[in-house]
């Protein structure tokens, strides 16, 4: 699984850079606007 | 309970610290913003280490306010009835370590310099010419540059935080302009997880929401108040 973290940025819609995932699973709804989590997020 | 603070240049504005988006908002013509960035650094690295030589020996000249008291004190409030305080901070000068908290930089601080062929770092705010560059001690790179969090370049601590914005019942955002990004989201999620939420700052922060309390005024001026309004 790759989890995404913003990178720090003044745009209005957080910029977003993979790094490497922790093991374990991510909290269900922790894909708000601190940490994006998906595979689609990335391809955008 | 577990209350959260989320601190952002208003506070430290409050203690003569210039800000990146003062009234001119330019540094030597330049927005700060774009000193603050790797590829600046790479550019014209004598730029960035004045303007970061500048901003390091000004913390000499500037001393906590009563908001950076009022957070120690609510810390040491919490821990004493077995509550407890999170200090995070976009911040990146040591007030509120003079005040008497232990505060978790996200954006990195002036007092650090980091070796980026050797990742060594080391404390130092006692040589701040502007004009000269520091060796790295350990491999000998001969250009150190602050351990600042630049536009481009992923936050610290940010696992940490995560856990810490997942586990929190009170959350308060304080001088934060709601603009600078992942520390602009993290509003939002503590609200998503329940917590009760309040923000402080002149205006209305552009991440503010109708659930949250909003607290207009000057740091050094409310949020001593603001801080026994959510303790008591």
């Amino acid at each position: 699984m790759t989890r995404m973290h913003t990178i720090l940025s003044l745009a209005i819609a957080p910029l977003a850079t993979a790094v490497p995932s922790h093991s374990g699973a991510l909290p269900g709804s922790w894909t708000g606007s601190l940490w994006h989590a998906t595979g689609d997020d990335l391809a955008k | 309970m577990h209350l959260v603070v989320m601190t952002g240049a208003g506070i430290s504005a409050d203690s003569g610290v210039r800000t990146f988006r003062d009234s001119q908002g330019l540094w030597e013509g330049q927005r700060p913003e774009d000193v603050a960035t790797p590829e600046a650094w790479a550019r014209d690295p004598a730029l960035v280490w004045r303007f970061y030589q500048e901003r390091r020996a000004q913390l000499a000249t500037v001393e906590p306010n009563p908001a950076h008291i009022a957070l120690a004190k609510t810390a040491a409030t919490l821990s004493a009835r077995g509550d407890r305080l999170t200090l995070i901070t976009q911040n990146v000068d040591d007030l509120h370590e003079r005040a008497g908290s232990e505060a978790i930089h996200m954006h990195g601080e002036l007092a650090v310099l980091r070796c980026e062929p050797c990742n060594q770092t080391v404390r130092d705010l006692e040589r701040t010419k502007a004009d000269e560059f520091l060796p790295c001690a350990s491999c000998g790179h001969g250009r150190l540059r602050p351990d600042i969090v630049w536009f481009g370049e992923v936050p610290f601590h940010l696992d940490e935080i995560q856990d810490k914005l997942l586990d929190c019942t009170h959350f308060a955002a304080i001088g934060t302009s709601g603009q600078v990004w992942p520390a602009a989201g993290m509003l939002q999620v503590a609200r998503d997880h329940g917590a009760v939420t309040y923000v402080q700052a002149l205006e209305l922060p552009a991440n503010a929401d109708a659930r949250d309390t909003f607290v207009a005024g000057r740091a050094a001026e409310v949020v001593p108040g603001l801080l026994q309004r959510i303790t008591e």
